[in-house]
């Protein structure tokens, strides 16, 4: 070694030994506390998310955007909450008490919960959001997930107390308030100034630009690291992704699948894989030709290659399905069912025994979320192999909404747990019933489902209710979406989840 | 004033009588017709309000609410009559005044097409003189390689080429997404501007310097020209005296065109960076059928092709030599 390039080695050593103790040192934490915390109370966490000239602060009556929710998962609470795993905890809830047959429950609030303006958060308030999500001149988002309430027989038993008198039973009533559409507000909720009892309170708020919020310090639960919350809405992947590489945002919400390999080059961002519960099924409706006969469905399910449209319109962040919904989480886990896989010659024989051999159908699909242009396109060059001709007819949103539920052959997603999917997508009456499934033997094991209290025993009749799906169902699940998201490195307090979002959970992000 | 000028100013005054009053018969078509065309979309703004876990009496429900189920004709009546008594209406999604949406993003719009434009002109005419006067030179070759290049490419591959270089990845000297504070007004936060400002004077400059290019070659051609030249005429008196007056008119309307076009047609650009203009409003207002908003945003884009073709109409009128059209 000449030396010169001893010299350059040993400042280059030094150099590195230093910043080397530094930085164990740092993540030691032998900095005192304060110094630390210090650090995190100074700071603004800067969020960017989709959002439009609609947005709202109101967490019942908004269209969904991701800025919207974001927003008010943050600054109100639910009665309950998902676990990162799917599992639900208890939010403002301390306890959910069902009577033996599970129509009657009794709720009982968490002591201490304080809203934004001071006042004592309690009975009242949450008999006053019930009614407010089921106020029909007002619809609402949260309104189907909980149609089995009559809001009359809703009554306060005490300043903490609330008792549910329900017509049937319904046995898993403590989840179905993780739900993020039904956020709970006090008395005399005003959207244009929000009072909520989230980690978070209202600052400022211009739709379609940015809002802010502080840290709220009598949250009565672990309070916010940051002080100050920053949602800004940026519209384009493209762009949330520059912001973020150029520092002007410190979590970017809209990852796309293509951008995904260059945020894991990339040292200063991380990108975070929610492995979630998003299915984007393709549809089939059960009750018109030609899916009416069983056959055909079944015949179609054999024609996907589902590991190739994972990996295509996926690129590879997501699971294979199996014609069943629900990914395999938390409470029941995987479903004990075999992996169905493609069998061209399989399908071939089904179609010409139902007489539909060298079938030609339009299936339309919506740029709606990443995946569900691109599968369309992978499984009609699948089909091909089966003789079968699909054309891919891609619809702007709007034209999708106008004969939504009507299509005979057409693209969805959706992500909840799965009872709530079912609800939805699988009973008769289900908003999101684009397959319009009608199985009497479901129906009834789905009613048997929700009058169980009982986790263990609940599962049971769910995997009985997933094994109908798989045999008779109008859906071809080939897979499930992660969800992707990006943030700057060195933020803590960020992990997966199935459900829900870190995006929702921002009181438990900080900058390490 | 003299009798001559007199009549001049008689005829600009009936010119713009007459001009205003086509505008605005073509405002009224321009706004049924776009009308008619949201009308012709499948869909309505209530399927997209409740979105799909809609049922048909809550969409029966809202579209009453919005004064959706009324005729088509009554519906444009009715925006019309408020829009005549000065109100521009409310958003149907937002449900918030459309002056509100639009008014900070028109001025958004105005201030960075202004600002590109204010750079824009004068290095266009600068390059189109210089490459013309150095026809088939290395510096004409050149320039005129590198402007083919940046109009070659879509318009979201130059503004993401410029992030790279400029925000992100090889130098960091500006803010890759124009985040503008709403509370502020936007000459106050110039530094957030610069990408969309550099992206539009770079698409402005190498498209209009080329245009003045050629007109002014035309013109060095042209007989008087030479004749000034064999005169003895200088070069400088001659480019700047005969060539560029006569070479300004048909940059000027381009110049104008650009300026109206930039202001609402600059979509891509406006997403590249996050910028909250104009255009972005109007294509989020036409998915979401937000008639009002698209309504207010259409008008004031073609006013502004109005005023600015106005404008240049009179500017070229000015310049035009008499005899060939211009003033007396």
């Amino acid at each position: 070694m000449s030396d010169k390039r001893t010299i350059e080695y040993l400042t280059t050593t030094r150099r590195n030994f230093l910043l080397g103790t530094t930085g164990a040192v740092l993540s030691l934490g032998v900095l005192p506390g304060s110094l630390a915390f210090a650090a995190d109370d100074a700071v603004t966490l800067r969020v960017a998310a989709t959002g439009s000239n609609a947005d709202s602060l109101d967490p019942h009556r908004t269209q969904g955007q991701i800025t919207d929710i974001v927003r008010f998962m943050n600054i109100y609470d639910g009665l309950s909450e998902y676990n990162p795993d799917a599992s639900v905890g208890l939010s403002l809830a301390e306890s959910f008490t069902p009577n033996a047959d599970s129509t009657e429950w009794t709720l009982k609030l968490k002591a201490g919960i304080k809203t934004h303006d001071g006042k004592d958060f309690g009975a009242d308030d949450i008999i006053f959001s019930v009614k407010r999500i089921l106020d029909k001149e007002h619809p609402t988002k949260g309104s189907a997930l909980i149609s089995f309430i009559d809001p009359a027989n809703v009554t306060k038993v005490d300043a903490a107390t609330v008792l549910f008198k329900l017509k049937d039973p319904y046995g898993p009533f403590p989840d179905v308030w993780a739900n993020r559409y039904l956020r709970m507000v006090p008395v005399g909720f005003d959207p244009a100034k929000p009072v909520g009892t989230g980690a978070f309170k209202y600052v400022s708020f211009t739709p379609g630009r940015e809002s802010v919020f502080e840290r709220f310090d009598d949250y009565f639960r672990e309070k916010a690291k940051v002080k100050t919350l920053q949602i800004v809405n940026i519209s384009d992947a493209a762009a949330s992704i520059n912001a973020l590489r150029g520092g002007q945002v410190d979590m970017a919400y809209k990852i796309p699948f293509a951008e995904a390999r260059i945020i894991e080059a990339d040292p200063a961002m991380k990108l975070l894989n929610n492995p979630s519960a998003m299915a984007i099924p393709i549809y089939m409706r059960t009750d018109v030709e030609p899916f009416k006969d069983v056959r055909v469905r079944q015949a179609f399910r054999l024609i996907a290659n589902r590991e190739q449209m994972v990996k295509v319109a996926l690129a590879g962040y997501g699971a294979v399905g199996n014609d069943v919904q629900g990914r395999s989480i938390a409470p029941c886990g995987p479903t004990p069912i075999e992996q169905r896989k493609q069998d061209i010659a399989q399908a071939r024989k089904l179609l010409d025994e139902a007489g539909k051999a060298g079938l030609t159908i339009d299936l339309v699909t919506v740029n709606g979320t990443s995946g569900m242009v691109e599968c369309a396109q992978v499984f009609a060059e699948q089909a091909k192999a089966a003789g079968v001709t699909i054309n891919v007819k891609v619809t702007e949103e709007a034209a999708y909404l106008a004969n939504y539920g009507n299509w005979t052959f057409g693209v969805d997603f959706l992500s909840d747990a799965y009872l709530p999917v079912v609800a939805r997508s699988l009973l008769p009456g289900g908003t999101f019933n684009t397959s319009h499934w009608n199985d009497a033997d479901f129906n009834a094991l789905y009613k048997k489902a929700v009058s169980i209290s009982n986790v263990d025993q609940r599962c049971d009749v769910i995997h009985d209710m997933q094994k109908a799906e798989y045999e008779r169902g109008g859906n071809i699940i080939w897979g499930f979406a992660n969800t992707l998201n990006a943030y700057k490195a060195g933020l803590a307090g960020i992990e997966p989840y199935v459900v829900d979002s870190p995006f929702y959970h921002l009181r438990k992000v900080s900058f390490a | 004033m003299t009798n001559a000028s007199r009549a001049a100013s008689r005829t600009i005054r009936g010119w713009l009588v007459r001009r205003s009053a086509l505008a605005i018969l073509m405002l009224l078509i321009v706004s049924f017709l776009i009308f008619c065309a949201t009308q012709a979309l499948p869909g309505d703004v209530a399927l997209i309000v409740l979105g799909k876990e809609a049922s048909a009496d809550q969409v029966q429900m809202v579209r009453q609410q919005l004064n959706l189920d009324q005729p088509v004709l009554v519906q444009y009546l009715r925006w019309l009559t408020a829009l005549l008594q000065g109100d521009f209406g409310t958003s149907l999604v937002s449900r918030v005044p459309v002056t509100d949406i639009l008014l900070p993003r028109i001025m958004n719009s105005f201030f960075i097409v202004t600002l590109s434009m204010a750079v824009a002109v004068p290095v266009s005419l600068a390059l189109g003189v210089l490459t013309a006067t150095r026809k088939d030179g290395l510096a004409d070759r050149t320039i005129m390689a590198g402007s083919i290049m940046v109009n070659a490419l879509p318009e979201f591959v130059l503004g993401l080429f410029l992030v790279l270089l400029l925000s992100t990845s090889v130098f960091h000297v500006f803010p890759a997404v124009s985040l503008l504070s709403p509370g502020k007004p936007i000459w106050t936060q110039t530094d957030r501007l610069a990408m969309p400002v550099i992206t539009l004077i770079l698409l402005q400059v190498t498209y209009l310097y080329r245009l003045v290019r050629g007109t002014v070659i035309d013109v060095l051609q042209t007989e008087y020209v030479q004749f000034a030249a064999l005169k003895g005429m200088s070069p400088r008196r001659i480019l700047f005296r005969h060539v560029l007056p006569n070479a300004l008119v048909p940059a000027i309307q381009a110049a104008g065109t650009i300026f109206a076009f930039s202001v609402g047609g600059v979509v891509v650009i406006e997403y590249v960076f996050g910028f909250p203009g104009l255009g972005t409003a109007l294509a989020d207002a036409v998915g979401m059928r937000d008639i009002p908003v698209v309504q207010a945003a259409v008008l004031v884009i073609s006013v502004t092709f109005f005023v600015v073709n106005i404008i240049t109409d009179i500017v070229s009128f000015m310049l035009t030599p008499p005899g060939r059209g211009g003033r007396n």
